[in-house]
């Protein structure tokens, strides 16, 4: 039974995935209804994050390098610091921390609101004007959340820097300029390339299992939590088994 | 007279099912399905209105033959607003889908019309949230009907209305019946019942009569306010 359970899901899912990059082509054809979904999905899935996201990075730029001093000033060798950042902050833990914020900030939200517009009738609402759900409420937050996570993720990476360069021009003479210029020599386009690759992938991923699991709510109020929940767990799973084989892909084979 | 034919309806979900199931309304009228809870009526209704995506989608058509595609509307017993659009964009959203060629003017202008004729003109720029019960269910009424569809199902329309607006959709559906063809569900009171020309009643998923007056149906106690 549970066996069975699963491979219908996954056959829905499968289903979901097709549809929706159908609609995705459509929309791009036409595009006079969904542009205010995209527009007001970006305002909350990325430019109220940007608080948090600053926070959020500055504080992680600080720890790995004083994380990073402990370990390397034994070799004097300040600019170890920035090759630490370089590869946990733009290889890693940039584009890994912004998706998971975007899960617990907009992933929920979006569960949220589609299972409480399929409760109030509003998702037959659309099928009753020959509108598809998907056209509508799917593909508008796909492009959103993922132009959202790009640009979080970039933002995220340059306030990390920041973070780190402050702690160590303020705690390790180690000056902002000579950080500048090690950062900018050390650096390398793949290791952007890759960040964007995933931030790509990991909006795409995050966007629709979020939509599923808010359009799978069956009419009962109580199912809400449970798909959002859901909807948390399967994005979190997704984002780190995404993370090893984009990662695998890119640097060991 | 001209008919609208549902053919091939095939639907199962717990005890209600559908098998090969045809229907045929008459155009131009007010076609009333009675029937009791579990019955099916509801879910014949949802599927008859394009609410109930069927794996196989049933084949639809006049009965005169005329080719062009059947457009079907529906209202909802709870109104069926989009909760985060305005009234305005409610109605914009399904006149840009049905008119892509008009321009958002026009567009505004059959909008604010229509709410007009309800008296409702100054709710355009309110959320579903900010409204009454009554204005949730009249403005979905009018979004149903902005169009003009072929054909117009309704789920409870007068529940949660005041007597005033009551009045105004059963004239309103009696002014337009010349233009569009209506299938109600209407349990909570009768007061559909002498506006409606032909009576369908369901039991256990299939037909079990049909008749030009409700009285030749055998509704012992079936709406909530009278005996029939």
């Amino acid at each position: 039974m549970n066996i069975r359970s699963n491979v219908n899901h996954l056959i829905y899912f499968t289903n979901f995935s097709y549809e929706v990059i159908l609609q995705s082509f459509r929309s791009i054809l036409n595009r006079r209804i969904i542009g205010d979904i995209i527009i007001k999905q970006i305002l909350f899935t990325g430019v109220e994050a940007v608080g948090l996201i600053s926070f959020t990075a500055f504080i992680i730029g600080a720890i790995i390098v004083i994380q990073g001093q402990s370990l390397f000033s034994q070799f004097f060798q300040h600019k170890f610091l920035v090759d630490v950042l370089i590869i946990t902050l733009t290889r890693e833990l940039g584009s890994v921390l912004t998706a998971f914020i975007i899960i617990a900030r907009s992933g929920t939200a979006i569960s949220t609101e589609l299972g409480n517009m399929v409760i109030n009738d509003e998702v037959d609402a659309l099928h009753s004007m020959n509108i598809s759900p998907i056209y509508y409420l799917v593909v508008p937050r796909i492009y959103a959340v993922i132009l959202s996570i790009i640009a979080l993720t970039i933002f995220f990476n340059l306030v990390g820097f920041f973070g780190g360069m402050v702690v160590s021009s303020t705690f390790y003479h180690f000056s902002a300029a000579d950080f500048l210029l090690y950062l900018s020599t050390e650096i390398e386009l793949k290791d952007i390339v890759i960040a964007m690759t995933k931030s790509f992938i990991f909006g795409y991923f995050i966007a629709l299992i979020s939509c599923y699991h808010g359009l799978r709510v069956n009419k009962a109020r109580t199912e809400v939590p449970i798909r959002t929940s859901k909807s948390v767990v399967y994005s979190v799973t997704s984002v780190i088994l995404l993370d090893i084989i984009i990662i695998s892909i890119f640097y060991v084979f | 007279m001209n008919k609208i034919i549902f053919n091939n309806i095939n639907y199962k979900a717990g005890d209600i099912e559908f098998r090969d199931f045809s229907f045929e309304i008459n155009t131009n009228q007010v076609t009333m399905l009675t029937g009791r809870s579990n019955s099916g009526i509801n879910e014949l209704l949802d599927i008859l209105g394009g609410i109930i995506i069927l794996d196989k989608e049933p084949v639809i058509y006049f009965s005169d033959n005329s080719k062009r595609v059947i457009r079907r509307s529906f209202v909802f017993r709870n109104g069926g607003l989009i909760s985060n659009l305005n009234i305005e964009e409610n109605f914009m959203l399904k006149l840009m889908h049905h008119f892509p060629d008009k321009n958002k003017e026009q567009l505004l202008d059959l909008i604010y019309n229509k709410l007009s004729e309800f008296n409702l003109g100054e709710i355009g720029k309110k959320r579903p949230s900010d409204l009454s019960l009554d204005e949730i269910k009249t403005a979905g009424f009018l979004r149903a009907v902005i169009d003009e569809p072929d054909l117009i199902c309704m789920n409870e329309p007068l529940a949660e209305c005041e007597m005033h607006t009551r009045e105004k959709i059963i004239n309103y559906v009696d002014d337009n019946k010349s233009k569009m063809t209506f299938i109600v569900i209407n349990k909570t009171s009768k007061e559909f019942i002498e506006h409606s020309d032909w009576f369908v009643h369901i039991q256990k998923s299939k037909i079990i009569n049909e008749s030009n007056s409700i009285a030749n149906l055998d509704l012992e106690r079936y709406f909530a306010d009278t005996k029939i």
